[in-house]
Parts: C-alpha cells; structure tokens; sequence
C-alpha cells in the first residue's frame, strides 16, 4: 500500500474514518515507520489542543427568551404603526375626493351664458377690431364674412 | 421512558409562537456554542454575548426555517458570521486566561505549566488564518464531519480537506515542543 495521505492520519487519530479504511490504514503502519511518525506527530497535536476546554458558563435561555420577546412586542407595536398610517391616508385622500365633489357647485356655479355675458366677453377681449376692415382678409376669414365676389372686369 | 423531541420539531414549534421551544433549543446547544465561539475569537469574555446574540437570531428567522440542513450546521454558520462581525468590533486585547479557560485534563502537579499550555494552544489557534480556524474548531472540539464543515464554511468538502490539511500541519509546527 502506499503512504497514507495527512488527512487519512488526521482521520485514523479522530476515530473517524470508515471501519474498512481504517484497518487498511493501520496495517500500512505497522510496517512503515515513516507514515508511524507522522501519526505520532498528528496525535500529539491532536492531545494538545484537546487541552484547551471551555468550562460551561450561565444558562442564556432566560435571556435569550427575554430579546426575542422585546423583538417580538417591538415588531408587533410596528405592524399597527403602519397599518394605521395607510389608513390615515387613505381616509384623508378619500375625504378629500368627497369633499372636492360637493364643494364644486357651490364654487363654481355653472349657468348657461346670456346674450348680456357674451357682449361683456367680447367686449373684455375687444373683438370689435375684428369688424374694421384689414388689408390682410384675415379678420374676414375668422368671422366667416363673405366677401363680395370681384366685379368681373369686362 | 421520554425521547427529547428533535431540533427541527422544536423550530416547528418556535415558528408556531411557542417560546418554551426556544428555552429548550437554547438550552441543548449553549455550551457547545460558547465554546465554539470562545476558540473563534480567542476570547471567552465575548463568547456568551455571541451566543445570545445567535439564538436571538434563531427566533427571528424561525418562520423561514427549512430544515433541509441540519440544525446544528444552520446554527454554527450564524454564530460564524457573528464571530467575524464580533472581531471586527472588539480590540485586539486579550482576555485573560482566569475567564477564558480551562484545563481539559487534570492539571498535574504544576498548574501553571497547564495553564502555560492551554496559552500556547489559543495562541496557535488564533494564530490560524480565519477559515482554517473555523475548519479545525469545527473538526477537532464540535466534531463535524467534512459534509458539515462544509455546509457551515459555504465551500466544498474538498476546499474543507485541504483546509484541514493545513490547519493541523500549522498547529502541529507551533505545538511541536510542547511535552506529552
């Protein structure tokens, strides 16, 4: 068998590698010295670092249960926030729209015009220019005049 | 005799509004997860705050929960990216070695060569580049197998192996002198 890799011998120290595998990897190294110091070597790093433990610390639950459930209260007081703030809107919008419609009349009362208004209208946009004769005819053309047709020159 | 319901039926009943299953979740995992975040940062002293801080977010993204991994990968790689975050924030300064650890085997006659030992190995670990760190916690003290490792660190098992590789080759070079 050839040499076994790193990660095999890394694998045979943490008891991790398939049975099958395993019996292989350790028969190679009870005839290879070189592959049987390097899983000396990895052991010992493995033992020094198992050195290193955590001791348990307090129970977090109780805090742990407290955040989410200031997260849940501050996420369910949002909710509402919003919700009333769209139908803030939405009433404002809709009332404003109702209001609009029935103040319109009364604003801006609607009568048909009279024979009077129209004098007063064209009098304010002094259309009476239109009625003097101009070079141009155009005058003649907006007020649907007809002229005269040209004395035909015998 | 009581079986203990398994993790995904307790994230069912957090996502359900039930609060005591998070007291359980919580309870199940915190040792394994300080200490895991204890080795990441080097430090325990901000350990525990990470801890809390990953089994808050648990509860928050419960309804979204989708155990197609296992619980314990999904919980790892949010502590992970904390620990990052954490890092970032805290000041380099080391705590010191009275709160952040313990002895793993019985001390001997000399405590403080133990606790000269236990220094050594943080060192070297905290000395190893961030993902081998993450790659040799998770092998050598949470006991995940490549697969996990991989679905925590978000990169292929071989990416893991070669990781793996490396990370014990560096740890092996620091800690060569240190006596059985």
């Amino acid at each position: 068998m050839k040499h076994a890799s790193d990660l095999e011998l890394i694998e045979l120290v943490a008891g991790r590698l398939p049975a099958d595998r395993q019996e292989a990897v350790e028969a190679h190294l009870a005839a290879c010295d070189e592959c049987s110091r390097r899983r000396d070597a990895v052991r010992q790093t493995w033992d020094a670092l198992g050195d290193w433990q955590i001791p348990a610390g307090r129970d977090l639950a109780p805090a742990v249960q407290a955040a989410a459930a200031r997260e849940a209260a501050a996420s369910s007081r949002r909710l509402p926030l919003l919700l009333r703030l769209a139908a803030s809107i939405l009433i404002a919008v809709g009332a404003g729209h109702v209001a609009g419609r029935l103040a319109a009349p009364a604003l801006h009362p609607v009568r048909p015009a009279t024979a009077a208004d129209e004098e007063a209208a064209a009098e304010s946009l002094s259309l009476g220019v239109l009625e003097q004769v101009s070079p141009t005819g155009l005058p003649e053309t907006l007020l649907g005049v007809e002229e005269p047709p040209d004395e035909e020159v015998s | 005799m009581s079986t203990e319901p398994p993790d995904e039926k307790l994230m069912a009943d957090l996502a359900a509004g039930d609060m005591a299953a998070l007291g359980a979740l919580v309870r199940r995992h915190q040792d394994a997860l300080v200490a895991f975040a204890a080795r990441m940062l080097g430090r325990r002293d901000l350990a525990e705050d990470v801890a809390q801080e990953a089994f808050v977010h648990v509860h928050r993204a419960a309804r979204r929960y989708r155990p197609e991994a296992k619980f314990t990968t999904w919980l790892y790689r949010i502590a992970a990216n904390l620990c990052r975050d954490a890092q970032r924030r805290a000041s380099r300064a080391p705590a010191s070695l009275d709160e952040e650890t313990a002895p793993g085997r019985d001390p001997g006659p000399d405590p403080l060569e133990a606790r000269e030992r236990i220094e050594r190995v943080r060192r070297a670990v905290a000395a190893l580049p961030e993902r081998q760190r993450l790659a040799v916690t998770l092998h050598r003290y949470q006991g995940l197998s490549h697969r996990e490792i991989a679905q925590v660190a978000e990169c292929s098992e071989s990416a893991v192996e070669s990781l793996l590789v490396r990370a014990y080759a560096a740890l092996r070079q620091a800690l060569a002198d240190l006596k059985e």
